[in-house]
């Protein structure tokens, strides 16, 4: 579904992905792992077109889309919900919703999702007249993810959705994201919470300085020396020590 | 005498409130300040003066007209000065093509129609009617009527209409707004259209109120929309209400209570007053800081 080919992309002359090859297969659930700054948040902003890509392709159900701009990117059916949530502020959730459907000509259809995404988010649907502004950091991330499926993707790019959460909101999360992907849609999860994301994921790539390292079934990463000294601390594996 | 200063206040404040939208609108989706606003309203502006006395249209046509050409051309300023260079590192590229577009245009106004002082027909017959024991001036009752329903109609239109919302969140993000499929290009365009059509109808009424137009003027707009929208808060369409209002009826209180001479220099009194005590303008709001 999305084919991802030695991608090469950065801001000006600085270069931040370096020959990323990934991909995301029809209803799959792929987490891409890593330290801050390893450029998770850069091959999601190119892929939907944010950041205009050097060299490489991405493919998407076999189109080019490397060189499409963001808003055709949507229309081709990748919603990206983008790091640090980013809802309107200054609108209400409702047009928020909207925002999120704005290519979507079928009035009835945007109506009748709507409906369905606040019912699924009681918060949302309690606060629906509410600026988004006003939210918690918990709401606005659902906020944020319901707006992403308004445009009803093929594909969702989640950025760290749960950053900055308390733990139990980031269960609540993860649970959303299983419940998606139950319901058919492809997605690419990005996190900082490796062993989180390894749990709810069937494969995983980790990166590091622009660079994909490993990949492979996150069961089998969730078990890899590897990923258990430099992301979950060896503390957390004390029969290894001895 | 302090009622009929108050009127009239009220409505150059309400024909400000039309010429500040629009340079307010811009600077909130772009955060650029547009120099070719004023030199677009009074393009439109001597235009109708055309259509109306040289070519006797009805006042309604020539106004519609001048004021779509006044739009299509501040679109088109967005188009060849701003868009390409949307992207570029400094802001100070775009600003310093928003005025060669802004020389441009008022050079071009000027060959068309000189600098002199045009006398502007009137548009409305000058009756006077009694208003609550009061006497007013049919032209100025009727003008801020319509002044206030263009505002009043433009405000439905960013409440409502789904090319309004865009517009609000384009202003507050243009990325995320880009990840909605919202289209940047085609959103900034429209602001700098209806910031046309509006500054061209405050133009046109200003102008008639005044019973005259000069190529002069246009700079005069553009520095009347410039503080009106900084007294506000810049990219707020309540604040270009508010700084409009104040304007407005600050600049004829003091013509006449005080002296013409001093308008200018008290109105920015008023706007460092105002800035000292809210550097964001009165329905400024923080703009948050994104890493």
């Amino acid at each position: 579904m999305l084919k991802v080919e030695s991608l090469v992309a950065g801001y000006g002359n600085i270069k931040v992905l370096h020959q990323i090859s990934i991909e995301v297969g029809k209803g799959e659930l792929v987490a891409v792992l890593g330290a801050n700054g390893a450029g998770k948040t850069t091959l999601l902003k190119t892929i939907s077109g944010l950041i205009k890509a050097s060299a490489g392709t991405v493919r998407f159900d076999n189109a080019d889309i490397t060189r499409y701009p963001a808003e055709k990117i949507v229309g081709a059916g990748i919603s990206h919900v983008p790091e640090g949530r980013n809802v309107f502020a200054r609108s209400t959730v409702l047009v928020n919703l909207e925002m999120g459907a704005f290519l979507r000509q079928d009035k009835a259809g945007v109506k009748n999702d709507i409906e369905k995404y606040l019912a699924m988010f009681p918060i949302l649907g309690e606060r629906h007249a509410q600026l988004a502004g006003t939210l918690s950091g918990g709401e606005q991330q659902m906020l944020a993810i319901a707006r992403g499926l308004m445009s009803r993707p093929k594909l969702l790019l989640l950025d760290e959705p749960s950053m900055g959460l308390a733990p139990f909101l980031v269960n609540e999360i993860m649970k959303i994201i299983k419940e998606l992907h139950r319901e058919g849609i492809s997605i690419l999860l990005i996190e900082q919470n490796v062993h989180k994301a390894l749990k709810v994921t069937q494969r995983a790539y980790v990166m590091e300085l622009g660079q994909i390292r490993r990949h492979g079934k996150s069961m089998e990463l969730l078990e890899s020396d590897v990923i258990q000294k430099s992301y979950l601390g060896e503390k957390q594996n004390p029969k290894r020590r001895a | 005498m302090l009622y009929e200063v108050l009127m009239i206040g009220v409505m150059v404040g309400a024909i400000y409130t039309l010429i500040t939208i629009g340079y307010s609108m811009v600077y909130g989706v772009l955060k650029l300040m547009n120099f070719a606003h004023g030199d677009v309203y009074i393009f439109g502006t001597l235009m109708t003066y055309t259509l109306l006395a040289k070519n006797q249209w009805h006042p309604a046509l020539a106004i519609l007209l001048a004021a779509v050409a006044g739009g299509l051309l501040a679109a088109l300023v967005e188009i060849v000065a701003y868009r390409r260079l949307r992207a570029a590192q400094h802001r100070m590229i775009s600003m310093i093509t928003a005025l060669g577009a802004a020389y441009v245009i008022q050079n071009l106004s000027e060959l068309r129609w000189g600098n002199q002082v045009l006398p502007f027909p009137s548009l409305f017959p000058s009756k006077q009617l009694m208003v609550m024991g009061h006497a007013v001036s049919l032209t100025h009752l009727v003008t801020l009527v319509i002044a206030v329903g263009v505002i009043a109609v433009f405000n439905i239109f960013l409440k409502r209409h789904k090319m309004g919302k865009a517009i609000l969140c384009v202003s507050e993000d243009i990325s995320t707004s880009s990840l909605m499929g919202i289209p940047i290009n085609r959103t900034m365009s429209t602001v700098y259209f209806l910031g046309g059509v509006l500054g061209v109808i405050g133009g046109v009424l200003y102008s008639s109120s005044y019973g005259a137009v000069s190529l002069g003027m246009g700079f005069r707009g553009t520095v009347i929309a410039f503080t009106a929208a900084v007294i506000g808060g810049i990219g707020s369409l309540g604040g270009a209400m508010i700084g409009g209002m104040i304007l407005g009826i600050s600049e004829n209180i003091i013509s006449v209570y005080v002296s013409s001479t001093f308008r200018d220099p008290i109105t920015f009194l008023i706007l460092i007053a105002i800035l000292l005590i809210k550097p964001t303008g009165i329905m400024g709001k923080v703009e948050q800081g994104k890493v």
